[in-house]
């Protein structure tokens, strides 16, 4: 393999990537990637959560009421920063599952393929 | 590869307005002039900078928790699944298996796999959660950060640019994108990472209170004289402070291949304006001349490397020494206990460690004769030398007197 230089910017180099994106440890590879989408959610449901605790011990401080919350109507501009924050949420849910998982969990490695 | 240039352009339209709007009092300009910035938009947890959103923080953190319950419950499950499919076709669990034999048995079992599965998502998912809160969120005042601290003292940091980097260095060992020396981010990666593995294994290391820990694990010389100390794969300097700290006279050098990872390292010691030299040079080509040193020491370096690199680094460390000197080159395995998995479990997660976790050289390093080739290099070796880490006896090679 040719390998590059180093980057003067960044003093790094090129790298040999691991296949591990490909591994497949259920029989039907579908089942692994629900097993990841499901562990994404995960993790952003526990972040909007702890970030919901967050902010609501931040809004009682300030007088801010539930009622308030709930009848809050998003402007325009909200809705299309929404709409890429909600669109990357899918792709991270979703993404997974379209993944086509070959090798067998005793492949033998390949990275200079 | 991640490019400053790339970085800077992209940057105005690839941050979330959404994350912005959260965070945008933190950001800051750099100054002109001499002092430099320490990019700390939220505070520290201990001496580990908070990460740059709550998202990051957060999505971490649940991920810690999996880990957590990963290597708890599910692999005690998971164990348990493994000896009872065994027992059932015959086999002792208790003896080792080849590999074939038990893929063959356990290979479609939902529980082993989920254990599998679950391991290498929690492993890469929080890896991207740290690369993408640095290159999306802050790229380019990240990558500036330690540009202002290269020639910053009170130690020195000496980058090669030009040095020849071994194939071996280039993979994303335990799946680090990029690894040591290909990833921009590597340094900080590397630092939440491990602090996560650590901490879903009850070790704090907010304050590198572990590596403190092993730096005073780490023998002295029988004569006491301690002047010059090198830490070999030294990462981000948390051993190379350590041991500074401990040996507070002594000339303390952290070298390591990945260029990334040393220039963090360097950046965390002005920080805590801790005098210890940081160089990019090989393990088994420091540099440093003959009889030099007091003490090499080295921690989870040796399971990175081939047998062939680390019989090298080896025959470097006794050339480096000075007679008297002490060699603790700290690992998995290391003094009086069996290097090998004794049964058939213990040799499928060695399996799914090295091909799947990508620790590409760690069977060849449980594999090798590692305190043979000590002897036959020369030095005095101590199997059952003073604890470290999570083993009970820890190696010690002196170099005669
Ligand atoms: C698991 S890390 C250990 C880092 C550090 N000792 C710590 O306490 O966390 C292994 C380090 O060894 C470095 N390394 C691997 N091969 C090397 C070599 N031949 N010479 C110098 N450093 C090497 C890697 O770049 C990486 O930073």
């Amino acid at each position: 393999m040719a390998l590059k230089k180093t980057d003067p910017s960044t003093y790094t180099t090129e790298f040999i990537a691991s296949d591990v994106d490909k591994v497949r440890f259920y029989e039907d590879p579908m089942i692994d990637n629900i097993v990841t989408a499901i562990l994404a959610l995960g993790t952003e449901t526990w972040s909007n959560r702890r970030r919901t605790l967050v902010l609501e011990r931040l809004l009682q401080e300030k007088g801010v009421t539930q009622e308030m919350i709930e009848s809050y109507m998003p402007s325009d501009e909200d809705k299309a920063e929404w709409q890429t924050e909600r669109d990357r949420l899918v792709e991270m849910i979703m993404g997974p599952l379209m993944r086509e998982g070959n090798l067998s969990p005793s492949a033998k490695r390949q990275h200079d393929e | 590869m991640l490019n400053r240039r790339t970085l800077f352009g992209s940057l105005a339209g690839a941050v979330s307005a959404l994350s912005v709007a959260f965070t945008k009092a933190a950001y800051a300009k750099i100054p002109a002039g001499d002092t430099p910035i320490d990019i700390e938009p939220r505070s520290k947890v201990g001496q580990l900078e908070r990460l740059p959103t709550l998202d990051a923080e957060s999505r971490n953190d649940f991920l810690t928790g999996v880990r957590n319950w990963r290597g708890g419950k599910l692999l005690s499950a998971s164990r348990e699944r493994f000896n009872q499919i065994l027992t059932e076709a015959g086999e002792d669990p208790r003896k080792d298996l080849p590999l074939e034999r038990i893929f063959q048995l356990v290979g479609n079992d939902p529980l082993v796999s989920l254990e599998g599965r679950v391991r290498i998502d929690a492993q890469r998912m929080a890896h991207k959660t740290f690369r993408d809160s640095f290159q999306n969120h802050r790229g380019d005042v990240y990558l500036a950060e330690p540009e202002q601290y290269d020639k910053r003292g009170p130690g020195t940091l000496e980058l090669n640019p030009d040095m020849h980097i071994p194939d071996y260095t280039r993979h994303e060992i335990h799946m680090q994108p990029g690894g040591y020396v290909g990833g921009a981010f590597a340094g900080a990666i590397y630092h939440y990472g491990t602090n996560a593995f650590y901490e879903a294994r009850g070790t704090d290391n907010y304050l590198d209170e572990h590596h403190a820990k092993l730096a005073s694990q780490v023998s002295a010389p029988a004569d006491g004289r301690v002047r010059r100390i090198l830490d070999m794969g030294c990462g981000i300097g948390q051993l190379t402070v350590g041991l500074k700290k401990q040996h507070e006279d002594a000339e303390v050098w952290g070298i390591d291949v990945g260029a990334p990872m040393i220039r963090y390292g360097h950046m965390r010691a002005v920080d805590e304006n801790v005098d210890v030299n940081f160089a990019q040079r090989l393990a088994e080509d420091t540099r440093f001349p003959d009889n030099h040193f007091d003490i090499v020491a080295s921690y989870i370096l040796h399971h990175e490397m081939p047998a062939e690199a680390s019989r090298n680094v080896i025959a470097e460390a006794f050339r480096v020494l000075r007679p008297g000197g002490v060699y603790v080159p700290i690992d998995f395995h290391t003094g009086g206990q069996p290097r090998r998995p004794q049964n058939a479990f213990n040799s499928y997660q060695l399996w799914k460690d090295h091909r799947w976790n990508n620790e590409v050289w760690r069977i060849e390093y449980q594999d090798m004769d590692y305190f043979g080739h000590m002897a036959k290099v020369g030095f005095q070796v101590n199997r059952k030398g003073p604890r470290a880490w999570f083993n009970r006896t820890n190696v010690v090679a002196t170099k005669p007197a």
